[in-house]
């Protein structure tokens, strides 16, 4: 029965979000509101990845923007310049990004805290460089140009590749409930207490330190082949700093070591500063003092205000008000 | 060296064999030349003042540290360098002097790290026998219940383990060793923080594991404690072994008094 509750668990929220969804581009108007949601999408198979390295493993990346960038580089370059057709460019371009991340995961995962921040801030410094700097291969600062996703001569539309994102952002959130709530999850929460109690338990600490970083980094390249796509074009500004900032407001939004939290903090990332826009100079000001509010008195996100707002539910529920108690005893 | 598997060990056979492990930080010789034996079944204590080295021949035998001399060996394999994570699939496990639970994960999840050496290792593994894990992962549950209850914490199972006081969170640390499945169960001062009646209790449920088969190895300061419930004890001072048999004998040896009651008083 346990077994059977684990999986509904893990399938429910995904379902539910794929219905949601997939009903979202019927209600919306303009092909504006269908790249912010389909945006939202991307952001959140990113954050996903981030959050299962640093919200249940404890280890910090700031170089997500560089796998966010390799993967849209590597994809666009292996179609436009290496002639590649779609299927064979997205895996191996994924590959590329596992490749990268396990080379520089092997030196850097013996660092701990904020060194390992400073070491992955520094590729995201380094490949932001090599993407402006080397004109011929990159396109410089300009970037390049994606060609559009044609499948047997039918262009894909956006609503189409917004379907597509959104049934690739649901999978990924299978497979982070799956990782989560079974012995995966378990030994990535370790790495985050007591490394020397994990590893008298088995748990080869250096080999999971590795391996979610490799697949948090995957998940970042994913994302970034996918803004690519959708973007028809990749330039520098993939892995400079507004993609990190973003990374880390979305963790903090969302909240960090939750299920959901990459998607709650996404959709407020997304959608606030079209709700600000209003405010025109002052934008910022209140976007960043809103962001200091969610720090000050919501430390878990608003993934921590959900059981909150169910336990004053139940609570209103199991003490209920006079009347409505007069009306439960006229019942019997 | 011999690495060959025995088949399952006949009573009396030497589960854990130091042969003169030393350990040496710097100047100062931590463990000199140990060498002690314990056999299958047996209940082993080390006994010893303060900074007596028995916390350091602990760590030698459970793997935090690798010996600066001599040979660790368990179930007659060379282990004084294997690493950390390989060795509760030998069938090692064991507890801290000072608790060392997993924060933000429940009680029940804390048992089942103990089985993590059982489970499928990987991600990618995991996710292809995406069945199979969820199958185990119910097992898992029933076996982590079972062992809680035997320890008698059923009842906090779905807790975060950080609501848990220091008494139950040592009797906690030992359903996760057990979780592993273990030959052997190391014990780091397991009595430390505890009360009489608790000290009692631990008493009991380690006499308990005993009666099942389980060799146990024991560093403690309360003598009362051990005296009760060893079948050997080994004396560590100042890194050396200066006394081991059985409680009763331990009890009248001349070395052991007179490492407890002061040097200088019989000297003089």
């Amino acid at each position: 029965m346990k077994s059977l509750n684990t999986a509904r668990s893990m399938l429910a929220g995904p379902a539910l979000i794929l219905l949601v969804g997939a009903l979202v581009p019927l209600l919306l108007t303009s092909g504006f509101h269908l790249r912010l949601v389909t945006i939202i999408c991307i952001y959140t198979i990113l954050c996903t990845g981030f959050n299962l390295l640093y919200g249940y493993a404890g280890q910090i990346s700031m170089g997500q923007q560089g796998f966010f960038a390799l993967g849209a580089y590597a994809f666009t370059l292996l179609m436009s310049a290496g002639n590649w057709s779609f299927w064979s460019a997205l895996p191996a371009a994924l590959l590329i990004c596992a490749g990268v991340a396990l080379l520089i995961g092997i030196p850097l995962l013996r660092l701990r805290s904020h060194y390992l921040a400073m070491a992955t801030l520094c590729f995201g410094l380094v490949f932001a460089g090599i993407a402006s700097r080397w004109i011929e291969f990159t396109g410089g600062t300009a970037g390049m140009m994606v060609p559009s996703v044609k499948f047997s001569g039918h262009i894909v539309s956006r609503t189409e590749l917004y379907y597509a994102i959104l049934l690739i952002m649901v999978l990924v959130l299978v497979m982070q409930n799956f990782i989560v709530s079974t012995h995966m999850g378990r030994a990535l929460m370790s790495l985050r207490g007591d490394e020397t109690a994990a590893q008298s338990l088995g748990v080869n600490v250096t080999a999971w330190k590795l391996r979610i970083f490799i697949l948090s980094s995957v998940l970042a390249g994913l994302a970034g082949i996918a803004s690519a796509v959708v973007n028809r074009q990749v330039n520098p500004s993939f892995s400079e700093f507004p993609i990190l900032v973003s990374i880390l407001t979305i963790a903090v939004v969302g909240g960090l070591g939750t299920r959901y939290g990459a998607l709650l903090g996404a959709c407020v990332v997304v959608i606030a500063p079209q709700g600000l826009a209003a405010f025109g100079e002052s934008e910022t000001i209140i976007y960043g003092v809103c962001l200091l509010l969610f720090l000050m008195f919501m430390p878990h996100g608003l993934s921590g205000l959900i059981p909150k707002l169910f336990g004053r539910i139940r609570r209103k529920a199991a003490s209920p008000a006079p009347g409505v108690v007069k009306a439960g005893e006229i019942k019997p | 060296m011999n690495a060959f598997k025995q088949p399952a060990a006949a009573a009396g056979d030497v589960m854990l064999d130091i042969k003169g492990a030393t350990m040496r930080f710097g100047g100062l010789v931590a463990v000199n030349d140990v060498s002690l034996q314990v056999c299958k079944g047996q209940v082993y204590g080390l006994l010893g003042p303060n900074g007596a080295g028995k916390s350091t021949l602990f760590n030698l035998v459970t793997g935090v540290l690798v010996p600066t001399a001599g040979r660790i060996e368990f179930a007659r394999q060379d282990v004084s360098k294997l690493a950390l994570h390989r060795r509760s699939a030998l069938g090692m496990a064991r507890t801290f002097q000072i608790v060392r639970v997993f924060h933000g994960m429940s009680v029940l999840d804390n048992v089942l790290m103990g089985f993590h050496h059982t489970l499928i290792d990987g991600l990618l593994p995991s996710m292809f026998m995406a069945g199979r894990v969820l199958r185990r992962e119910r097992q898992l549950r029933e076996e982590g219940m079972a062992l809680l209850a035997f320890v008698g914490l059923a009842q906090r199972a779905e807790e975060m383990v950080e609501h848990l006081p220091h008494g139950q969170l040592r009797l906690l640390e030992i359903a996760r060793a057990l979780a592993s499945g273990p030959n052997l169960l190391l014990l780091d001062e397991p009595a430390a923080g505890l009360n009489d009646q608790e000290t009692r209790n631990l008493g009991q449920l380690l006499r308990k594991l005993n009666a099942q088969g389980l060799s146990i190895v024991l560093v403690e300061h309360n003598i009362d404690f051990m005296m009760g419930l060893c079948h050997r004890l080994a004396v560590l001072d100042h890194g050396s072994k200066i006394a081991e048999g059985t409680p009763q004998q331990i009890q009248v040896d001349e070395n052991v008094i007179e490492a407890y009651l002061g040097r200088r008083a019989s000297h003089a």
